[in-house]
């Protein structure tokens, strides 16, 4: 009977296509959406990600989110090394800073600045140059996705003259860094060179990268810090979901990605369903004629079953393949470097779409409980 | 088993009811609730024996579609007693009626009542799927009737693409293909032209009727009266004369 089951539903192509769509378009809002959220998410933890030595952030109480940042003074970083468990302890300065580019235009810009030492702070992953090439004067490295964006279609190369905050700046090292929630461009350099393109003045410090001794966890040291200093110190782990939390409450970006993947499945809820449902009311003659001859009612609900999930499977497959084309495309751009599809994401949204199918089914389902055999002699 | 047991138990009268294909005792069916209520058929008592094709004639609203729908278990009568093959079929269980439907009934209806998206052949292949059998193994048995019906050449042609008489040569098939033994046609050849309605009745009476088997037509086509075997009528939900032997049945 299984194979009659789908005869009948490939028979009718438009609702077939129908059902098929409708579930595919759910799919494909619900894990586009929910994927470009967490690829934001993501973003708004990036520099704390990509400096993994750092197990503490210090900064001032008063910082919301990395683009309100409320500097130090630079005597904090002497009474965070005087705490106890503190194995080191450096500057790190981030600003937005505006570069000329060299076709003239101007580019907005984060500017970080490291311990001129040790240079704890940049991204480890070098595409060209080195950390020790930060050590000249003027030195600044970019991010791999920045470079793109000022010299794009450009092969690679080191040596560039740039301006950045009307200061000469040469490029000498690109990285691979983490993408960040507003700026594509990302400049990296020695604290004291940043503070020269800058003028903060007196606070310049932006935050206080701590690493804890061994033997002491980093929850411990940040309350031994914030006791000692009055500052803030946060673990990184802290730090970013701070950051995540910030994008939750206070952009509308939760509220709208969360509108639309309601939609999506409304959308997908009423075409399924009426479709589904009209499929059945169409056939429910064919249904009555298959009971008259002897066809059980859990036969003819295995049948509608299947039919509601073959297409409901099918949908899903499209579905998820064309959020899977969409994520590869779109994160060839620098623009949406970041975003992904998690199989959890992946996984939920295939139980939606169960849902989906099987609360039309049982709709539908009622019809050809209740469709009396006799019906069959009328004309 | 147990139901053997208790008709042996009936004496001879059990006895001779097994030996027909039909029975029915003070049979009466009741439409509707309340003062709406009206009864369509009333006190039938009706033997049908194998063999040869029994005629069911009667005006329009009589109740004949009644009469057959309680006869194949897809009404329950109000009243009364209904035996097919010896079974009591008040005495199923739903799931077995249904499947004792599959089993022993052929259906051939005025509407043929084709599954559009099933070709010829798959359309008359059902009833064996129905009973658990792959559709392939289905549609090689399909095939043969099909031959035999003088379809052999639109196997896989689509009810759409076929004329009334040789859809109704597909329902056939498919009221014939499992083999039952009994075969109940409303308005078989109402849909059809003279001549489609002819051979129709001719292929029935070829193929259909047999010595093992019960075969009733409802129709008011009376240009088909002379394949009937045995006809009753029906007149206001009563049977007006009892069951008589036709005699002069076709040649
Ligand atoms: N499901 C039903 N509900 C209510 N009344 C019904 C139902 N089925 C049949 N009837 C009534 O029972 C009567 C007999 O109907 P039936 O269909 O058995 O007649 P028939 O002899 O087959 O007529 P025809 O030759 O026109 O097909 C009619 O008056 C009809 O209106
Ligand atoms: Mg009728």
């Amino acid at each position: 009977m299984w194979q009659i089951a789908l005869i009948m539903l490939f028979y009718d192509r438009v609702k077939y296509l129908g059902l098929i769509l409708g579930v595919s378009i759910s799919i494909l809002l619900i894990n586009q959406q929910v994927g470009v959220f967490l690829g934001l998410l993501l973003k708004a933890g990036a520099i704390i990600r990509d400096i993994p030595e750092a197990g503490i952030w210090v900064m001032d109480p008063g910082l919301k989110n990395m683009d309100t940042i409320f500097a130090m003074r630079d005597t904090e970083l002497g009474r965070v090394r005087g705490v106890a468990g503190v194995e080191w302890a450096v500057p790190y300065f981030k600003s937005n800073a505006t570069i000329r580019t060299p076709y003239g235009n101007l580019e907005s810009s984060a500017l970080f600045g490291v311990d001129d030492n040790s240079l704890i702070g940049i991204p480890s992953n070098f595409v060209m140059g080195s950390a020790e090439a930060l050590r000249q004067p003027e030195a600044v490295a970019i991010g791999r996705d920045g470079y793109d964006r000022i010299w794009p279609g450009q092969p690679l190369q080191l040596g560039q003259i740039l301006e950045l905050n009307d200061h000469r700046a040469v490029l000498r090292a690109i990285v691979v860094d983490s993408p960040k929630f507003t700026n594509t461009v990302s400049f990296y350099t020695r604290y004291s060179q940043a503070l020269s393109y800058t003028n903060n003045g007196r606070r310049q410090m932006s935050f206080i990268l701590v690493k804890s001794r061994s033997g002491t966890s980093d929850r411990e040291v940040a309350q031994q810090i914030a006791k000692a200093t009055g500052l803030l110190a946060l673990t990184s782990s802290e730090f970013s979901w701070k950051m995540i939390l910030f994008v939750f409450l206070h952009t509308g970006i939760p509220v709208s990605i969360g509108t639309v993947i309601l939609l999506g499945v409304l959308v997908g809820f009423c075409i399924v369903g009426l479709l589904f449902n009209l499929f059945v009311v169409e056939n429910l003659r064919h249904f009555a004629v298959l009971k008259a001859i002897g066809t059980t009612n859990r036969r003819l609900l295995g049948m509608v079953m299947l039919q509601a999930s073959v297409a409901g499977a099918v949908g899903y497959g499209i579905g998820l393949g064309l959020a899977a084309l969409f994520f590869e495309c779109a994160t060839r751009s620098p623009n949406f470097r970041g975003f992904y599809l998690p199989w959890q994401v992946a996984l939920a949204s295939g139980v939606i779409a169960a849902g989906i199918i099987l609360l039309s089914a049982l709709w539908a389902m009622r019809r050809v409980l209740r469709v009396e055999p006799g019906i069959v002699f009328r004309g | 088993m147990l139901s053997e047991d208790t008709q042996n138990q009936e004496g001879s009268s059990g006895a001779e009811e097994r030996a027909l294909a039909v029975s029915c005792r003070g049979v009466s069916r009741d439409f509707g609730v309340g003062p709406t209520q009206t009864r369509v058929l009333h006190g039938i008592d009706l033997d049908i024996a194998f063999g040869g094709q029994t005629f069911l004639v009667g005006p329009s609203g009589c109740g004949k579609t009644t009469l057959v729908s309680l006869i194949a278990g897809l009404l329950i009568p109000t009243t009364g007693r209904i035996r097919v093959l010896g079974k009591d079929l008040q005495s199923l269980s739903p799931a077995s009626l249904v499947e004792f439907r599959a089993r022993n009934i052929g259906f051939i209806f005025q509407q043929f009542n084709l599954i559009p998206a099933l070709n010829a052949v798959e359309n008359a292949a059902v009833p064996l799927v129905v009973q658990g059998r792959s559709l392939s193994a289905a549609v090689k048995l399909a095939a043969i009737v099909l031959d035999r019906l003088g379809m052999g050449n639109y196997l896989t042609y689509f009810p759409w693409q076929l004329s009334g008489g040789q859809q109704q040569r597909v329902a056939i098939a498919r009221s014939l293909v499992h083999n039952p033994r009994i075969i109940i046609c409303d308005e078989p050849t109402a849909a059809l032209d003279a001549k489609s309605g002819l051979a129709v009745m001719a292929l029935m009476t070829e193929l259909a009727a047999s010595p093992e088997r019960a075969v009733i037509v409802v129709t008011h086509d009376t240009r088909i009266f002379s394949y009937a075997d045995r006809t009753i009528s029906l007149m206001d939900g009563r049977i007006e004369t009892s069951p008589s032997s036709d005699g002069q049945a076709h040649s």
